[in-house]
């Protein structure tokens, strides 16, 4: 049989999972424009800068994926 | 959309298999050359000449005989994809083996499926004898056809297994007495698979892993790596490292969407893994798996059934079908070879002399010959058809693909406009541009759209949660919300599934019987009077019959964790309940018992009477054949014979009752027995007294008839789907109030057969107008009911517990399990699950998802009025190049991740506005976003809060010296030469935060004005009453480890001192410094309960109970904290190194303070129409 528990704090984790994927694509666009800025010299951000700003943004997708996984509402057997 | 509900092969029926084309109306010639025409004509193509051969060679009469006149030569042919049958007609007769045939029916199946061909076969053998004159008669291939096809249609004559035992055997190449041999079993298990159920391939793997690669986020790293490749750019390197990130990171997020269809997994969980069958003559055990149709299966009390067959051997066989159909009650099964009339076209699933795989064997032992397995087993089809039926997108997510859609082709067409303009003619160039192209394009889409929905619709599952609903697919809630038609099932849906005796007579007189539930307590009356206990047991009739009814009875009521439940069978039970209403207690000693016998159908009991040497029989049983053994009937005290005006006063009575979907029991007794100890069914059951009847029922559960009158209200019609008798169902449907939708139109009530008998456009025109019930219907036609209302346009919504409603359930737009009596598969199958398998409780999901649909309308609409701010900078900045651009494109991503999340998000957990539920279903076509809306919002308010920006931009200008009216509006501090903006002055970017912080603060106006359409935010009456208290009692309960004491029950993960558990562990001990933590701010929290928490918590309640304005303001926690975050995250971006990379700078306060102007005037704009709309203004052109 099937236990009809819902899992914990559901509300919590999904708006915590949507303010990380939020922030996640915030930091690849971040990390788009500062490609683009550095090419025409608006700006000076560095290659490991940027490449730790997509790797950021790729854990916090892959965070918020998990957390969403561990919310999805409905029964376990 | 389904598939497999066209019936093919062998579901189909026999006039489709035929085509006129297969019909030969001049057979002639021998009767081998005829076969050979036939075969040819029915399987073009195929070489069957051997098996033709052998065929007439080897048959026998069994089996080439269909009756008079009648040949049905029939083989399974390997390879096959579907039955093929030809029809020959020969007038004047084709002779074989001594007699004449002028009927020729050829029939060929595919060798792997042996119960179709079954099946085929004995509906052929019971339809041709009718139909053979007519069919002879027939001028035409096409007449013959029409022929089968109505006499199919309006058969009277039942269908049932008409194959005998033998012929089943024949046909299954089996031995009915030694079973196959281990070679042929083997064979056998080649040719048919093994007996599982199997998975249908879904979406292939790589599909899978690829979508992971294309997905929104995805794409944006991989235009950020490939950006790295331009000419210009050259950082190959940091492109190569990139494109390594998000290689990774889409396998990770592969890994994690790794899930199978547990569907299926129940199913395969219901079948018997281990089985006994007769092999080589000898009884073996064997695993379920290796089951093959042929197999002699040997069935012993608490035997799971392995795979369908046929009994040739049984011994007070009761199967118990629960797993299949849902209903609780148990059938006989019998060994028979006789036809077995079953009314009207027959349930494949009451067939007397089958057994089904995953039905329990409840008594007795029996032997049957395996004719399907696996997916050719009835709970294969089922899982067949629960699989083949593809999860369709909800109305919700078919509307978010529309407007996400449109918003993408806005935002892409204003940021082409804009780029082109800026590259073209403003004399950017093409990178600048494209930077402007990302900000338009960011500005307009409105990213939160689908987090806040997500959250909404999370919100919703919630809610319902503590409404005993659980959902399973989260985007169903809102489906739920446009439902306009809900198929329920009966029992224990619409009733209370239980037994209840609610009517009694004896002496002539009918009495109620009240109550609730198994609980013993409630009132007897009689024509309206209420009768006390001392009345009930001074009267000798009732005394009698509720002595009878509690003594006759192997059933027991019992008290655990405060709810009674019966011990036993719920019949019986119910009359142990209406004996101890009365205040009966068990008191005789019992000395004989005979059983129940279905054949006899009744039981009695033999008891020590008062005297020591008296001897009581009490008997229970069906009315009429009680009744017949009655010669003496108890009225007013005394014992007289039985006259026929008494039998048909009786008779009379309870056919009332009946007409009214009641199950009449009779009670008699014997107080002349012999004490010989002879008291066996023969002797004791004869010269009866006749005390009186019960009569009982699943009354109606008290809450569903106010829900049903409720979904009448708000425009949803319902549909009774039972497997139960018509006359019970519309009993039930009537006291439910379905039928009431429209009180000048009748409460249809129709059974399968009805419904298996029209055609599709028949039963459209039955399904689209009114509320109808159907009863006795098989599994395939509810699957078609739902269909055919989808196919309406309906928004269906589908009860179900049993395996068999797993088709119907996956069908519906929202299928919905019993929580508690549905089987898993039923609940793999559905979207929601009912915790309190109760009716209303549906109707309470619809309201939260008609919520869920106006929240996500108030969240498009706050998110669209905040977009012109960031937009009309660019607009003037292109047309008017010598203005500074106010906002820059790190502007409109500040913006995007500071206003647009959390105070969105809040909008979306708004709780149901009253009046919800008085308002028609919303249509399926009813657009989250038109054409009038976003101009509106663009137009209308999105110009107000701009305005506010740009009077607080020239404040500050104003302000600080840089502008006086008189001056040019162009005079503020200028754009950094070609955008760059580390050479921007500080000047600059302080106009650039004054700008910037008035689209927070108007914001803040919006996202509280928008929670409600109509009523004020200065209202006492903004918040439901109930819902005030609700707040209220939560405020002043409020503890801060709350959850902690929840969530003692669960066990806790591993770390120093603490119990292991199946968490993982690499990430429990991560956690473990923040528990320790938690653990620590508990302990505090609890020392300052008693001194702080607990009266602060009451003093807030009280204060905001005395103001129930500023309770409007905190009542929505996530809004509050969006607006705090959104203030917060402006500290930072002002006066943090995030300056440096948003390009702003703080301003003097009295800046800040102005651009709170904003907020009022908006509040002020927002109430005044609210005003005018509850005086019915509707001011669309407003937004």
């Amino acid at each position: 049989m099937q236990s009809l528990k819902t899992k914990r704090h559901p509300v919590s984790a999904i708006i915590t999972a949507v303010g990380l994927e939020k922030i996640a694509r915030h930091l690849a666009l971040l990390a788009c424009l500062s490609i683009v800025f550095k090419s025409n010299g608006w700006s000076d951000t560095g290659a490991p800068a940027i490449l730790f700003l997509t790797a950021a943004a790729c854990l916090l997708h892959l965070g918020a994926g998990w957390l969403k996984r561990c919310t999805r509402p409905g029964p376990r057997p | 959309m389904v598939e497999a509900l066209h019936p093919s092969g062998s579901q189909a029926m026999i006039s489709q298999l035929l085509s006129p084309d297969q019909v030969v109306l001049d057979l002639k010639g021998d009767f081998s050359s005829a076969l050979r025409r036939l075969a040819a004509v029915a399987c073009p193509g195929k070489d069957m000449g051997p098996a033709l051969d052998d065929l007439i060679l080897a048959a026998d009469d069994s089996v080439m005989l269909a009756g008079e006149g009648i040949s049905l030569p029939h083989l399974r042919v390997a390879g096959l994809d579907q039955p093929r049958i030809s029809l020959g007609l020969s007038r004047k007769g084709i002779s074989h083996r001594g007699k004449r045939f002028s009927l020729i029916l050829f029939l060929a199946t595919p060798e792997q499926d042996s119960a179709g061909h079954l099946k085929l076969l004995q509906r052929l053998k019971a339809l041709l004898p009718q139909l053979r004159n007519d069919l002879l008669k027939a001028k035409t291939a096409a007449k013959v056809v029409a022929v089968l096809a109505a006499g199919e249609e309006t058969s009277v004559r039942p269908t049932f297994f008409n194959l005998t035992q033998d012929q089943v055997a024949v046909e299954l190449r089996t031995d009915p007495v030694s079973g196959l041999s281990s070679a042929q079993a083997k064979s056998r298990l080649s040719l048919h698979g093994p007996n599982q159920i199997r998975r249908v391939a879904g979406t292939p793997e790589i599909i899978k892993l690829l979508r992971n690669f294309f997905s929104f986020f995805a794409i944006l790293i991989w235009v950020a790596a490939l950006l790295c490749f331009v000419p210009g750019v050259d950082m190959p390197q940091l492109g190569v490292a990139i494109l390594l990130v998000v290689v990774i990171n889409g396998f990770f997020s592969f890994l994690q969407e790794q899930r199978s269809d547990r569907a299926v997994e129940a199913l395969q969980r219901l079948c018997a893994q281990q089985c006994r069958v007769l092999r080589d003559g000898r009884t073996v055990q064997i695993d379920a798996a290796l089951l093959v149709p042929g197999d002699v299966l040997l069935l012993e009390e608490g035997d799971i059934v392995a795979a369908d067959a046929r009994l040739i051997d049984a011994v007070q066989v009761e199967v118990d079908n629960s797993s299949l159909t849902g209903e609780s009650e148990s059938a006989k099964r019998y060994k028979s070879d006789n036809p077995i009339l079953l009314p009207g076209k027959f349930l494949w699933i009451e067939l007397p002399n089958v057994v089904f795989a995953g039905s329990v064997l409840v008594s007795g032992t029996a032997r049957a010959i395996v004719f399907g397995t696996g997916m050719n087993t009835e709970i294969g089809k089922i899982a067949g058809l629960t699989q083949a039926i593809k999860g369709e997108e909800s109305p919700l997510q078919k509307q978010l693909r529309a407007t996400v859609l449109s918003i993408t082709l806005l935002a892409g067409g204003l940021g082409l406009v804009f780029l082109f303009l800026g590259w073209l003619v403003a004399g950017l160039t093409f990178v600048q541009a494209f930077v402007f192209f990302i900000g338009i394009f960011v500005a307009n889409v409105p990213e939160g759209l689908l987090p806040t929905v997500t959250l909404s619709l999370a919100m919703g599952v919630t809610r319902m949660a503590r409404r005993n609903a659980i959902v399973k697919n989260i985007s169903s809630v809102e489906t739920l919300g446009c439902t306009t038609v809900i198929c329920s099932d009966k029992t224990g849906t619409l009733t209370q599934n239980l037994v209840m005796v609610t009517h009694l007579w004896t002496d002539g007189d009918l009495y109620t019987v009240g109550g609730e539930g198994y609980r013993p307590e409630g009132a007897f009356q009689r024509n309206g009077q209420t009768v006390n206990k001392a009345q009930l047991t001074e009267n000798p009739a009732t005394a009698r019959l509720l002595e009878c009814a509690l003594t006759c009875n192997n059933a027991h009521l019992e008290k655990s964790r405060g709810q009674w439940r019966i011990v036993g069978d719920p019949t019986e039970g119910a009359l142990v309940v209406m004996a101890r209403k009365a205040g009966l207690h068990g008191t005789h000693q019992r000395l004989h018992v005979n059983p129940f016998e279905s054949v006899r159908k009744r039981m009695s009991v033999v008891v020590r009477g008062a005297g020591a040497a008296e001897r009581l029989l009490y008997v229970k049983g069906a009315l009429v054949e009680t009744l017949g053994l009655c010669d003496r009937i108890l009225r007013e005290g005394l014992i007289r014979p039985i006259s026929e005006s008494d039998r048909s006063q009786v008779m009379t009575a309870s056919d009332d009752l009946a007409r009214q979907g009641l199950r009449i029991l009779a009670l008699a007794y014997r107080d002349d027995l012999e004490d010989s100890g002879d008291w066996g069914v023969d002797r004791a059951e004869q010269k009866l007294i006749f005390i009186g009847f019960t009569a009982s029922s699943d009354p109606v559960r008290p809450d569903v008839p106010e829900a049903i009158e409720s979904c009448h209200r708000a425009g949803i019609r319902l549909m009774m789907i039972t497997g139960d008798y018509p006359l019970t169902a519309e009993c039930i449907g009537r006291q439910a109030g379905i039928g009431q939708l429209n009180p000048n139109q009748r409460l249809a009530v129709m059974d399968g057969a009805e419904v298996m008998s029209m055609d599709d456009d028949r039963l459209k025109a039955v399904l689209s107008t009114g509320e109808t019930i159907f009863a006795r219907v098989a599994p395939e036609e509810k699957l078609r009911i739902v269909s055919l209302l989808k196919q309406l346009g309906e928004i269906v919504a589908v009860t179900g517990d049993g395996v068999n409603d797993g088709p119907a359930l996956r069908c519906a737009d929202i299928g919905i399990a019993m929580g508690r009596r549905g089987t898993d598969v039923a609940k793999e199958a559905a979207r929601m699950i009912l915790g309190d398998d109760n009716f209303s409780t549906i109707v309470a999901a619809i309201e939260e998802g008609r919520a869920i649909f106006e929240n996500i309308k108030r969240f498009v609409a706050y998110v669209f009025n905040s977009n012109p701010q960031e937009l009309y900078p660019y607009i003037f900045w292109m047309l008017f190049p010598e203005m500074p651009l106010t906002m820059t494109v790190m502007g409109v991503l500040a913006v995007d991740v500071g206003t647009d999340l959390i105070p969105a998000m809040g909008l979306g957990i708004e709780r149901p506005e009253k009046g919800l539920m008085d308002r028609p279903p919303r249509a399926k076509t009813e657009k989250l976003l038109s054409m009038g809306f976003i101009l509106r919002a663009y137009f209308i308010q999105g110009t107000i809060l701009a305005l506010s920006c740009y009077a607080t931009y020239y404040f500050c200008g104003w302000y600080m010296g840089w502008w006086a009216p008189p001056d040019a509006l162009s005079s503020m501090p200028a754009s950094p030469a070609g955008l760059k903006m580390d050479l921007a002055t500080p000047a600059y970017l302080m106009s650039l935060t004054a700008y910037f912080f008035p689209t927070v603060t108007t914001q803040i106006a919006n996202v509280l004005c928008k929670r409600s359409w109509k009523t004020s935010l200065f209202s006492k009456d903004f918040i439901d009453p109930q819902h005030r208290r609700e707040i209220l009692d939560h405020i002043g309960t409020w503890r801060p480890w709350s959850n902690d004491r929840v969530n003692q029950s669960q066990p806790a993960p591993p770390g120093p001192g603490l119990p292991p558990s199946t968490g993982s562990l690499w990430w429990q001990w991560l956690a473990f410094p923040l528990r320790v933590l938690r653990r620590l701010l508990t302990r505090l929290g609890r020392r300052l309960e008693k001194p702080l928490i607990r009266p602060a918590a009451a003093a807030m309640s009280r204060t905001l109970e005395r103001h129930p304005v500023t309770l409007n303001f905190v009542s929505n926690p996530l809004i509050d904290i969006g607006i705090v975050f959104e203030l917060g995250f402006c500290v930072l971006l002002f006066y943090t190194d995030l300056a440096r990379i948003y390009y702003f700078a703080p301003v003097p306060w009295p800046v800040y303070l102005f651009a709170f102007t904003g907020t009022v005037v908006l509040t002020a704009f927002e109430e005044a129409k609210k005003f005018l709309r509850r005086r019915s203004h509707r001011l669309e052109f407003l937004g």
